[in-house]
């Protein structure tokens, strides 16, 4: 912040000045404790990740939490269907604030090839998302690189973005408007 | 020109064992619960029962020592209202693949279901494994099976009001997948 000169009394070996948000948040992103929502082969991808070769905790993100209420980042990995939609959303409500959401893959994304009955066609529409991975599935540099961007976001580096439901984005609104004129 | 060797053709023989069965024991056996004996693709032996009779058959095979099928591999259904011959009198076919471990044989019973009463009878008193395989046949087919101890649905939620394998239930559904309440609607 270079505000030390100021300070006088403060102008010595071992401070220095900076804000609260910026400490908090570069201690919350290098220990970004994961909750892993694999339900499909995206889910042996993260595995991977996890694994010495790409060695995530290079990243400080290696402490896997199969708890929701310990963990700050959601990495939903795989097919989410009808029945384990109403299940993600629970598990995300019990996740203290703050909390990041990885929506890892085509499936998790926007339902992938699978156009069915069963399949939620992203699950953005019912939990807010911050970073998706493309790929099908991704390999473990593109998982490493989302959390890189999540922790671009934490250190606010980069703009969290609004969360909408697609149907109700203020662009479908003006569609639907539009369509009716 | 040679003549032709004079060689009567050999019987032919399925290309696996556990299809090799005996079709007059089969046929003696079962009587008049057996409507029609059929070998079917890959020489597999397709009983086609009656529902009526279908427990009849199914118990019959199970206990006799000379048949012994033991061990149910499958029940599924078939949904034949696309096919070009289609009446609604023959809308599902339940199909039960079952194999003796004894013998090492598989056979496999074919029961026509009309699509005004979707009832046939559970297996679950003769093969116990049966009740779970009948209750995804219902989840899928909505074939409702009589004398089931607990057919509730396993597959899809239980709030689900279709069966979605039946040919007129489209593929992407009718939009139960998009009726989500939005997670900050809940909170």
């Amino acid at each position: 912040m270079g505000l030390e000169h100021m300070i006088p009394s403060l102008a010595g070996d071992g401070f220095f000045t900076t804000q609260v948000n910026r400490v908090i948040g570069w201690a919350r992103k290098n220990s970004l404790w994961p909750y892993p929502f694999g339900t499909a082969c995206c889910a042996i991808e993260m595995m991977a990740t996890l694994n010495s070769r790409y060695d995530l905790s290079r990243f400080g993100a290696e402490v896997i939490r199969f708890s929701p209420r310990q963990s700050d980042l959601m990495i939903v990995s795989g097919r989410i269907s009808l029945k384990m939609m109403p299940v993600l959303t629970e598990i995300y409500q019990q996740m203290g604030e703050p909390k990041w959401v990885i929506s890892m893959g085509a499936c998790a994304s926007t339902g992938g090839v699978f156009n069915t009955y069963p399949q939620i066609q992203g699950v953005d529409q019912f939990i807010p998302v911050d970073v998706y991975i493309p790929g099908c599935p991704p390999r473990p540099e593109s998982l490493i690189d989302a959390l890189v961007k999540i922790q671009q976001i934490i250190d606010g580096q980069v703009e969290r973005h609004e969360f909408t439901r697609p149907d109700k984005a203020p662009e479908a609104k003006e569609l639907e408007s539009a369509k009716k004129n | 020109m040679a003549d032709a060797p004079n060689t009567s053709p050999e019987p032919k023989k399925p290309r696996l064992a556990e299809n090799d069965l005996n079709l007059e024991l089969l046929k003696s056996k079962l009587g008049a619960a057996l409507l029609k004996l059929e070998v079917a693709h890959a020489e597999q032996v397709v009983l086609h029962v009656a529902r009526e009779s279908l427990l009849d058959a199914l118990r019959t095979l199970h206990d006799d020592p000379a048949l012994s099928f033991k061990m149910l591999t499958d029940i599924t259904a078939v949904d034949n209202l696309k096919r070009e011959d289609f009446e609604p009198t023959r809308r599902f076919k339940v199909v039960h693949i079952i194999y003796s471990l004894e013998h090492k044989k598989r056979v496999r019973l074919e029961t026509l279901v009309p699509e005004q009463d979707p009832t046939c009878p559970s297996a679950s008193a003769i093969y116990k494994g049966a009740a779970w395989i009948e209750r995804e046949v219902f989840d899928m087919f909505g074939i409702q099976f009589g004398g089931h101890p607990d057919l509730r649905r396993v597959l899809t939620p239980d709030y689900y009001e279709y069966h979605p394998l039946r040919k007129d239930y489209p593929i992407t559904g009718k939009g139960e997948r998009d009726n989500f309440v939005r997670s900050e609607e809940l909170a």
